[in-house]
């Protein structure tokens, strides 16, 4: 019997939660070592699996997954228990891995009140951000995706600042009046399938197989066609998700509760379920709007610039550090916004590649700010200066990851942006020089932030701070080492993807069933369809 | 040449560099100072010697197999129809001249800033930067595709940026940083653009790949201009030429050895070296040409004019780079790509000569850089100047000294072959660069190191320790004896006497069959003519320089006060681009975001998600004054509701 290694990578954190509900709350110990062991073994479960992708067989189909795992869940409404790792999801969920193991570590490191509350819910948060990466299952992924914000609500309104009540209730709300759309348009979607098709089914695999055939939405007496179905159903995923990563005009949750979460929960928020959004996206809106995404995409993709330049706006203005690397977080998911709606194998590869690239810089980033906050009580960068001189080693880490930062070619975000800048090129040549003033402003904001944090004669604020200690140093090494990795040799997760985004590519193209042929060299025309 | 060779070679010449400024980033705060020094000089060295015997490799190799490129690790592989970039490196005679300039001239400077840098406390630092500088460097002349060049051309970026905010206690300098940075990554944005619009239309980014395909642009064709324009964008922020120019004199907030080093000797060329390696591509697009030898000249012009002004000594020299670079541009961009290349080398040797005499001047007058308080050292530093001397020489042109073979070779060129109808309009400007420059290299001499002690300072200055004597007079013998001995050799091994070796030696790289243009040979009477007047330019502008700063006869403050105002007024104040761009770039974009965080975001974008809160609290407080508890206001509602649904359903039943 084979053994069902999804589910495990989706049970193992549950099962560690359950755990610690026995253990007596003054046994700090014994309940750090718990989560970290429990995020420690589902990351290498993760890391294994991904690594031995090529070896698994494709499934043939509109979407291959190298991994799946297919239950009867509720049979009665056609809901399935179908979980799937293809090549989009597997690198997201290493990083997923990668960033919760951080989290727990980060957190077995200080001494918190309510420990055990937290780590129940850092590994329940687990759970459900990979049950959202690898459910195929239209319901069972709505459940994960809203089951997330439980957890994830908790442990906002009661670790931070004192500001993290009202940010949380923003985030919540913000989220589940999306939510609720994406739940709509979900029931719509299963209804105008079932009656095309016969097979009334939540499974994605099943909606992509058996066509769509929506009828234009007629407004009575006034004849006039409004959008159709197809499109207000993507209509209703498309705002969900774009309030999720977020873009402009969605994303004023994200600033506030940024600047109150704590680091650890940051490291996580940040790195992984904030690309949630633009995985899901890619997952589900791509592949069953074909025609609507087409519609919308360049309407999109200016969102998305328009994030980009936005988010870098705010950056250079933002006096805060952390809303600094807050606001540069909008910019950055703009720039894999637009890959996405670029709808191209470039821009999509890119997408896939830049959430991985900027989950780790933006980890690596908030715990630097947080050391920072940590040392010298301030978050204002007018009393912060000249920590290069007191803090060398923090300082050479701040380097390379403001380099990565902001794009710096040889540093990992450098071929998820041009591949990305290509596909959006592809699209057209406006989005792609919009997206190069992003790019120049990156540069300018990451190093406000960085020189002025680093250079020039000390403060009172950062005259007796001291570097840090060893094990702080151990955090970043593996986040700082990826960083440079991946910047001269990105490939693996290229590798890994393209096939997957190829597909995707082709769905979104709106030919199910076939791979289009992009032929060869010449092939890179504008629009990336054949 | 065989591909293994090529590998090994290039992966040593780049694995020395980065394990020296690895080891001493790493570990240099805890190695003793004269172990840092070790590493920091021994891995160029150990590089120079690589580069030496790459050197040997190409000049061994028969004609017609000059070049040799390796594959070392795939980067990139998206599949068909998506990215794939290989980490490809290329030897062949312009990456060999350009791995000698680096090595050379870098293990040189490398050497001097030992003693130039003997008193600072961030040596370790310093060498690992410096290091870092030369790995990306090597690693942009190696590259064999475009995005691996990009990498290179950003990388050398970073090291300069790291090294011009190398005091970063000083606000200057953390501001010049900033700013070099960020004028860079403007010509990067605007490179990849062009490897955007190289890769949709040839579908590689490999150089052989886009070099082969360049025959299918159609000649002077929109595109292929448009790629060129791009390039040499990206070519002007990095050879500081207009409009991209401003960050260069800025620059010399670092280190003099940086100064040499990078904003002298190398990465300011790499500009150069771009469009030269691109000439398959430039030579179809004959507007862009037009464009890059009128941005050239016209900076070389520019930048002339205000190193007349200037009073601080590095940044006279930094305005004479700008202006020579300004003429390898120019050369580059009528299609002289070899004298280009051979004004490049022999720049790189007298300016990385001036830079660190000037160094040591300044290490004797205590950090002291103002020209108006110096005078009379030539008492106290009679070695310094006779190697000043020499570089000023080959600067100016004269005679026999390296700049001299180089420079006149170019303007000769230029008269025979410059773009437009009239390309002798741009060869009168040329021999009014080469005024200007007899003028302010020798001004600079006789200020510094001629006339009266201007402060008491010049009395105490004592000659520099040999550490940084040797490394320029290695130099001052090169720049003086470089022009001859390439002169003798090519004059005993080929008929041709100007430039004959470089030309030769770079031949194979320059002469493809795409290319459009007829080489025109230099011994025809035309460009001896040419050559012969630019040397009397030089020869004038020398002498006018040494009446008036020499003799002071007429005096110099006297001259300029003849002139109207306003001259002296814009070329001191460097015809304010600073100004203008802050005023045109700088504040709307700061005063944009500002306005963005002040009320964008708090009234617009958090202003309609407020607006959605309270439409929802407003509706439940209306919808509160119908819950008034009486059941003769319940019953109305349901009557009321029920005849509204019989009349809908009467309706649509009747449609």
């Amino acid at each position: 019997m084979t053994i069902p290694w999804l589910t495990v990578v989706l049970l193992l954190p549950l099962a560690g939660s359950l755990l610690l509900q026995v253990i007596p709350r003054t046994a700090t110990t014994l309940i750090k070592a718990v989560t970290v062991t429990a995020t420690l073994a589902t990351a290498v479960i993760v890391w294994g699996l991904v690594a031995h992708m090529g070896d698994s067989p494709h499934v043939a189909g509109p979407l291959s997954f190298h991994y799946s795992e297919v239950h009867d869940w509720i049979p009665s409404i056609g809901a399935t228990y179908h979980l799937g790792l293809d090549g989009i999801s597997a690198w997201i969920l290493a990083l997923n891995a990668g960033v919760f193991l951080l989290g727990a570590v980060l957190m077995s490191r200080r001494s918190t009140d309510r420990l055990k509350l937290f780590c129940g819910l850092l590994l329940l948060t687990e759970t459900m951000t990979a049950g959202v990466l690898m459910s195929v299952d239209l319901l069972l992924f709505y459940l994960f995706w809203e089951g997330m914000l439980i957890p994830l609500y908790f442990m906002l309104a009661n670790y931070g600042d004192e500001n993290r009540g009202r940010a949380t209730l923003k985030f919540i709300i913000y989220t589940v009046a999306g939510s609720l759309l994406m739940l709509v348009a979900i029931i719509s979607l299963y209804f105008a399938h079932g009656a095309a098709s016969g097979n009334y089914s939540f499974d994605l695999t099943d909606l992509l197989n058996g066509g769509l055939s929506l009828k234009p939405l007629v407004i009575p007496w006034v004849n006039v066609t409004t959008f159709s179905p197809e499109q207000w159903a993507f209509l209703g995923f498309a705002t969900a998700f774009a309030i999720k990563i977020p873009l402009v005009p969605f994303h004023t949750w994200l600033p506030d509760l940024y600047e109150s979460a704590p680091v650890p929960v940051l490291v996580f928020f940040a790195g992984v379920v904030s690309k949630l959004g633009a995985y899901s996206f890619i997952r589900f809106a791509l592949t069953l709007f074909p025609d609507a995404v087409n519609t919308f995409k360049w309407l999109l993709a200016a969102l998305a610039v328009l994030s980009i330049i936005y988010g870098a706006l705010m950056a250079l203005s933002e006096s805060d550090i952390k809303r600094i690397v807050a606001y540069s977080s909008i910019s950055h998911l703009g720039f894999i916004a637009l890959g996405i709606f670029t709808l191209n194998i470039n821009g999509i590869n890119g997408a896939v590649i830049q959430i991985v690239n900027h989950g780790v810089i933006i980890a690596a980033l908030f715990i630097i700010v947080g050391i920072i906050e940590e040392r010298t009580g301030t978050r204002d960068r007018h009393q912060l200066a000249g920590l290069e001189k007191r803090m060398p080693w923090l300082y050479g880490f701040f380097l390379i990851a403001t380099l990565a930062g902001l794009g710096m070619p040889g540093m990992n975000s450098f071929a998820g942006e041009f591949s990305i800048m290509l596909g959006a090129f592809q699209l057209h040549p406006a989005y792609a020089v919009v997206a190069g003033v992003g790019v120049v402003l990156a540069c300018w904001y990451m190093l406000r932030l960085h020189q002025g944090l680093m250079h020039e004669p000390l403060q009172p604020r950062t005259e007796r701070v001291r570097d840090i200690r060893p094990g702080q140093g151990l955090v970043l090494v593996p986040l700082v080492g990826l960083m440079l990795l991946l910047g001269v040799y990105p490939r693996p997760i290229g590798d890994v993807s393209q096939v997957s985004v190829k597909q995707t590519a082709a769905l979104a193209a709106g030919y199910a069933n076939a791979i289009p042929n992009f032929s060869g060299l010449g092939g890179l025309s504008p629009g990336g369809t054949p | 040449m065989s591909s293994t060779t090529v590998a090994v070679l290039g992966v040593l010449v780049l694995l020395f560099p980065l394990a020296g400024s690895l080891v001493n980033a790493l570990a240099g705060s805890r190695l003793p100072r004269a172990m840092v020094n070790l590493i920091g000089t021994a891995s160029i060295l150990a590089a120079f010697v690589v580069a030496c015997l790459m050197l040997a490799q190409v000049v061994g190799a028969p004609a017609g197999a000059k070049s040799a490129s390796a594959h070392l690790w795939q980067w990139i592989d998206l599949g068909r129809g998506g990215l794939s970039v290989g980490v490809d490196i290329t030897l062949d005679p312009l990456s060999a001249v350009m791995l000698m300039v680096i090595t050379g001239v870098g293990l040189l400077i490398h050497v001097y800033s030992v003693g130039y840098m003997a008193h600072d406390r961030g040596i370790a630092r310093f060498f690992s930067y410096m290091n870092l500088f030369i790995f990306s460097m090597l690693v942009l002349v190696l590259a064999a595709d475009l995005l691996i060049l990009i990498i290179g051309w950003a990388l050398v970026a970073l090291s300069s940026y790291l090294l011009i905010g190398f005091w970063y206690e000083r606000p200057s300098a953390v501001l010049a940083a900033r700013k070099a940075f960020i004028t860079q990554v403007i010509g990067d944005v605007a490179l990849v653009i062009a490897a955007f619009l190289i890769v949709i239309h040839v579908g590689t980014l490999s150089l052989p790949g886009i070099f082969a395909a360049a025959g299918s642009f159609p000649n002077s064709g929109l595109l292929i201009t448009g790629i060129c324009s791009l390039l040499a964008i990206g070519a002007f922020a990095k050879s500081a030429q207009f409009p991209l120019h401003t960050w260069l004199p800025d620059a010399m907030e670092g280190p003099t050895p940086v100064s040499a080093l990078i904003h002298a000797a190398t990465m300011v060329t790499a500009g150069v070296y771009l469009i030269a390696r691109f000439h398959p591509l430039f030579d179809r697009a004959p507007v862009a040409q037009g464009m890059v030898a009128c941005v050239g000249i016209g900076t070389a012009l520019m930048a002339g004019v205000i190193a007349l002004t200037q009073v601080d000594i590095k940044r006279v020299i930094a305005y004479s780079t700008m202006s020579q670079i300004g003429l390898m541009i120019f050369a580059v961009g009528i299609g002289a790509y070899s004298a280009a290349m051979f004004h490049l080398a022999t720049h790189a040797v007298f300016k990385a000569l001036l830079f660190m005499a000037a160094g040591n001047v300044i290490h004797a007058m205590h950090d002291e850089q103002d020209i108006r308080l110096m005078g009379g050292l030539s008492a106290r530093m009679r070695r310094t100047e006779l190697c000043f001397l020499s570089g000023t020489f080959a600067l100016a042109g004269i005679p026999f000294f390296a700049g001299f073979f180089s420079k006149e070779g170019l303007l000769g060129f230029g008269l025979t072959n410059g773009p437009g109808a009239v390309p002798w309009v741009l060869y009168i400007v040329g021999v009014g660069i080469n005024v200007l420059t007899g003028l302010y290299a020798f001004r600079l001499w006789a200020t510094v190191f001629r006339g009266e002690a201007q402060t008491a300072r010049v009395y105490a200055a004592v000659e520099a320790p040999p550490i940084m004597l040797g490394p320029v007079a290695i130099l001052a013998v090169l720049s003086a004896g470089l022009g001859v001995v390439l002169g003798v050799w090519a004059l005993l091994i080929h008929d041709n006497f100007l430039i004959g070796v470089f030309t030769r030696f770079l031949g194979p790289v320059f002469t493809t069959p795409t290319s459009g243009r007829v080489a025109v040979d230099l011994s025809t009477f035309a460009a001896i003519i040419a050559g012969t007047i630019g040397t009397l330019g030089s020869l004038f502008g020398a002498g006018l320089a040494a009446r008036l700063w020499l003799q002071r006869n007429p005096d110099p403050a006297a001259v300029a006060a003849r002139l109207p105002r306003a001259l002296p007024q814009l070329a001191y104040n460097k015809f304010y681009f600073d100004e203008i761009y802050d005023a045109l770039l700088v504040r709307p974009a700061t005063a944009l975001a500002r306005s963005t965080r002040k009320v964008i975001e708090p009234r617009v974008m958090d202003g309609w998600i407020r607006l959605v809160a309270d439409a929802c609290s407003e509706l439940g407080i209306w919808a509160r004054d119908y819950q008034t508890g009486l059941i003769r206001d319940y019953a109305s509602y349901m009557i009321a509701a029920a005849g509204l649904f019989v009349v809908v359903t009467i309706v649509l039943v009747s449609r």
